[in-house]
Formats: structure tokens, C-alpha cells, sequence
């Protein structure tokens, strides 16, 4: 089954025509990426799933439950979890307190020593406030949350803007663990092509609020996609 | 009374009034956090249950200890109601609809219980008449009386807001509104349990404030400036500042009172206050 089932999806931001009749599948335990230009509609894409876009129109089913009637906090207890570009955490609460947050909101979270076995480095920085964090522990902290509300789809938008190379490797190991391991689907936008082709299992191209072309992280390389629809020229070898 | 003694009295009498206006000042701050609402008609529900806990003692002949927490619960449930109405299809809007929304609701309030209960001012009795021995004069137990129970309303809000599922959802929405529905959060029912607690603290108030200062229609147009004049310094959406700063209030307005009348204490108390701002334009505590 489907994790996510999208069918012409449409959005706008007043009178621009954002997203155009867009056709997005993610299958259970697929790790998607979504990669485009600015201005191609990636962000609006996630934000309407969420139902954060003001006017939105269009099919949306989740493990086959149609949820387009739903609000975004009813969608986010259904099981997606959304890590947004410009809120990653609570700044003034507590890193503990910010995993509760979701804990409280879901009727089953993950219990916080599964989350902490596998995103550890937040263990010793669980009583300070996440606001005072690195951007890399920020997004750890991110992560962190979104495995808390034990989501089957993971939605996350550029999760490694602004972080160190090192935790970069990091966020991908961890979303591959979290698909592979929890059988978690992720979609992810990321102007990272290497961690892009590496963390995801399929690529799609969005165009002017539509998906222009798919393929393997091995087939976008090969067949000149990612030159075609990003302009960029890659060594990057993508995971076997 | 003179000298020292005064001085003792009247620091007192502020400081009670002090926290009497941190129980209605917290609600509004709260509203104010979570739904960026200006709710111009708080002060009218401080006056509904000071309306209620008297109409209850005199008419339905109920004892104050219970009128009390009666009156302030009704303004409780009336907020329940007024959120479904207003508070929710106000929320998140421009600011100025807010103010409109809730002047309205203001003029609503007041004009009902004009009708209902008439404009004369209304009197209840204290419970206790004893006076206590204290700083070398004899103060009102029931004003001290007054003083505990808002102490102990004040820190059964902070054990809520820190302990509590939905107090740890109220402090994170101000935070990242977005963020939290996303993560699952109800902000409808987050919404819901913030206005009703506003309305309880502020009735709350009311209700204790009877037996000091009687109970009048217009006397939550009173409040209004000092309870805002609080939420703003003391950082607009900052709990313990607002709550911190409404003591504060209480004390200047209570030492302004040793050289001048009540009335001329709390608008040069107001007057005070008010450069702050100029050098302080988040509050004195910083805003959320």
C-alpha cells in the first residue's frame, strides 16, 4: 500500500497558482526525494500536505485513509510528521520538554529510550533549552520529536541547511535507520544533492508545481536528469 | 492613622491589590500569548464576577465561600461559550479585528448587566471582620485572607503551566503555533482551556474583590488600563513578568497612596510606568 497518495494536487498563495495539478506516490518505507529549483514549489508541496497553505485543492490519502478533510493537527496524529525550514524547535522549552510536546499529542509515542538509542547526542543536552542549541542539535532535536510521534511519513524540508558536514552524514544515517529499521516512509526536499542521491531510494523532479521526472539516485546520474532539471553537474555517486 | 503605620497599610493594601491584578492580568496575557488577541473585555469579566458573587450572596442569600468559587466558575463557562463564538474566529486574524471584536463583547457585558442588575453598587459583607496585628496596625483579615487565595491561585497556575499536558502545550503554542500543529497538538481544545482559565482567574478576582470594593457594572472599564499597562510591561505573552509587574503595580500605587488619594495613586502610577516603555519597548522582561 501507498504511504502517501497525492492526486491532482493544486495550491495557491493568493492569486499565484503554486502547485498545478501535481501526482505524488510514496510507498511504505520508501525514502523520496524531492529535488527542484527555487520558486518550483517543493516547500508548498510539504506545506500542503500539512494543510499550512491557505487554499489547497485536490486528493490526499494516507495508508489509504483520505485526509483531505482533516486539519493539520489531526494530519500530524494521523502519522505524518513535518520538519518545516523555519521552526525546528520550541526554542524556550527544554529539549525533554520538547520531545513531550509530541509524547502528549499522539496516542502512542515511541518510548524516549528507543528515540534516544538511536539519535543519542541529544542525551546530555536534554534539560537545556533547545533555543540555545547548534543548528545541527537543533534539527537532531527535530528528528528526535518527529520519531517521538511515531509517524509512518516522514516529511522533512532541507534538514541540513546551516549544519555542520559533519552532522549532514549524520541526518542521513539517521533517516536511512528510520526507514529501514521503523519502516518509516520519508519525503525529503534537499538542496544537498550528495545526501539527496545517498538517503533516498527514489528521486523526483518538480517543475512549476509538478512532478517533471523520476527515477533511481543511480538513473537521475546516469541519464543526465539532474542536469537537465537542476543545471548541476554531479560526480556524486549515489549509495548502491 | 499616620507615619509609619500608614505607610505599613497602605504597602499592604497595594500588595493585595497587587495580586489580585495578577490574577486578572494573567489571563489576558495568556490570551494575549496564545491567540494574539487584545481581549478589550477582560476587564469586564473581573467586573461579572464581582456582579455574580454579590447578586449570589444578596439575592440567592448563598455564603461568600461559596459564591465565590460559583461566580467564578460561571465566567469560566461563559468563556467556553464566547470561545466558539469569538475568541476562535478571531484568532490568528488582524490585531485590529481582535480590539473590535472584544470592544464589542465589552459593551455587550456590561450593558447586560446593567439590565439585569441595575446600576446601583452593590455590597457584600466579609466573611471574617477580624482585624490582624501586623507592621503596628491592625489590617483586615479578610483582605489577608484575599491575598492567600490568590497566592495559592497564582501558584496552582504555574504547577498547571509546568506539570501539566496542557500547560506544557500552552507554552510551547505561543512559541511556534505552526510548529505545534504540526507535531499533533490540538490547538483548538489548547485554545479552549486558555480562555476558560483566563476567564476563571479573572472572575476569580472579581469575586474577591467584592467584599473589599463592592460591586459595580462599570468597574471593569477600571481595570482595564492598569491590566494592560502590566501585560505590556512586563513583556506582552510573559507570564512571570506580567505576574511579577502587576505586584510591582500593587506596591507603587500602593506607596503613591501614603501622599495622595487612591484615584490620584493609580493614574500616577500609570503615568510612571509608562516611560518604560520608552526605554524598554518589549517590557521589562521581554515579550514572547
Amino acid at each position: 500500500m501507498d504511504a502517501l497518495a497525492i492526486s491532482g494536487l493544486q495550491a495557491w498563495y493568493g492569486k499565484s497558482h503554486i502547485l498545478q495539478g501535481l501526482d505524488l506516490t510514496v510507498a511504505t518505507g520508501e525514502v523520496v526525494g524531492l529535488f527542484g529549483r527555487n520558486g518550483a514549489g517543493k516547500t508548498t508541496l510539504l506545506k500542503s500536505i500539512m494543510r499550512q497553505v491557505p487554499r489547497v485543492e485536490g486528493g490526499i490519502t494516507l495508508f489509504g485513509q483520505d485526509i483531505t478533510a482533516l486539519g493539520t493537527d489531526a494530519r500530524a496524529r494521523a502519522g505524518i510528521a513535518y520538519m518545516s525550514q523555519e521552526n525546528r524547535v520550541f526554542p524556550d522549552l527544554s529539549v525533554a520538554e520538547n520531545i513531550a510536546v509530541a509524547a502528549h499529542a499522539v496516542a502512542a509515542p515511541r518510548p524516549l529510550a528507543d528515540v534516544l538509542g538511536l539519535i543519542g547526542e541529544i542525551r546530555d543536552h536534554l534539560k537545556r533549552p533547545a533555543g540555545r542549541l547548534s543548528g545541527g542539535q537543533q534539527q537532531l532535536v527535530a528528528l528526535a520529536r518527529c520519531m517521538t510521534m511515531n509517524c509512518r511519513l516522514l516529511m522533512m524540508d532541507e534538514p541540513t541547511e546551516g549544519v555542520m558536514p559533519q552532522l549532514v552524514e549524520r541526518i542521513g544515517e539517521i533517516i536511512r535507520a528510520m526507514a529501514r529499521e521503523r519502516g518509516v516512509s520519508v519525503l525529503l526536499v534537499e538542496q544537498n544533492i550528495g545526501l539527496g542521491l545517498a538517503a533516498c531510494s527514489s528521486i523526483r523532479f518538480i517543475e512549476k508545481g509538478r512532478i517533471v521526472a523520476s527515477g533511481t539516485p543511480h538513473s537521475v546520474v546516469s541519464e543526465g536528469l539532474l542536469e537537465r532539471h537542476l543545471g548541476v553537474r554531479t560526480r556524486v555517486r549515489p549509495a548502491a | 492613622m499616620e507615619g509609619p503605620a500608614l505607610v505599613a497599610f497602605q504597602m499592604l493594601n497595594g500588595l493585595v491589590w497587587g495580586l489580585l491584578l495578577a490574577l486578572i492580568s494573567l489571563g489576558l496575557c495568556l490570551i494575549y500569548g496564545l491567540m494574539r488577541i487584545n481581549n478589550l473585555a477582560h476587564g469586564s469579566l473581573f467586573m461579572l464576577g464581582a456582579m455574580l458573587t454579590a447578586w449570589g450572596c444578596n439575592s440567592l442569600e448563598m455564603p461568600l465561600w461559596l459564591a465565590t468559587p460559583a461566580a467564578a466558575i460561571a465566567v469560566a463557562v461563559l468563556m467556553l461559550l464566547l470561545d466558539t463564538v469569538l475568541f476562535s474566529r478571531v484568532a490568528g486574524r488582524d490585531m485590529t479585528v481582535g480590539l473590535l471584536a472584544t470592544a464589542g463583547l465589552l459593551l455587550i457585558i456590561d450593558n447586560t448587566v446593567l439590565a439585569v442588575f441595575g446600576g446601583e453598587p452593590a455590597s457584600v459583607d466579609p466573611p471574617v471582620e477580624d482585624a490582624v496585628a501586623l507592621f503596628g496596625l491592625y489590617y483586615p483579615a479578610y483582605r489577608l485572607l484575599a491575598a492567600g487565595i490568590a497566592i495559592a491561585v497564582l501558584l496552582a497556575v504555574w504547577a498547571f503551566l509546568r506539570f501539566s499536558r496542557y500547560g506544557l502545550w500552552m507554552r510551547a503554542v505561543p512559541q511556534a503555533r505552526e510548529l505545534a500543529a504540526s507535531t499533533g497538538v490540538p490547538i483548538a481544545r489548547v485554545n479552549l482551556v486558555t480562555v476558560a482559565l483566563g476567564g476563571l482567574t479573572a472572575g476569580l478576582a472579581g469575586a474577591l474583590a467584592t467584599p473589599i470594593t463592592g460591586a459595580h457594572f462599570q468597574m471593569g472599564l477600571a481595570i482595564l488600563a492598569p491590566s494592560f499597562i502590566v501585560v505590556v510591561v512586563g513583556g506582552l505573552g510573559n507570564i512571570a513578568g506580567t505576574v511579577t509587574m502587576a505586584i510591582v503595580y500593587g506596591l507603587i500605587r500602593g506607596g503613591f497612596s501614603v501622599v495622595m488619594t487612591p484615584t490620584w495613586a493609580e493614574a500616577v502610577t500609570l503615568l510612571a510606568l509608562l516611560p518604560l516603555l520608552y526605554f524598554r519597548p518589549d517590557g521589562l522582561f521581554g515579550g514572547r
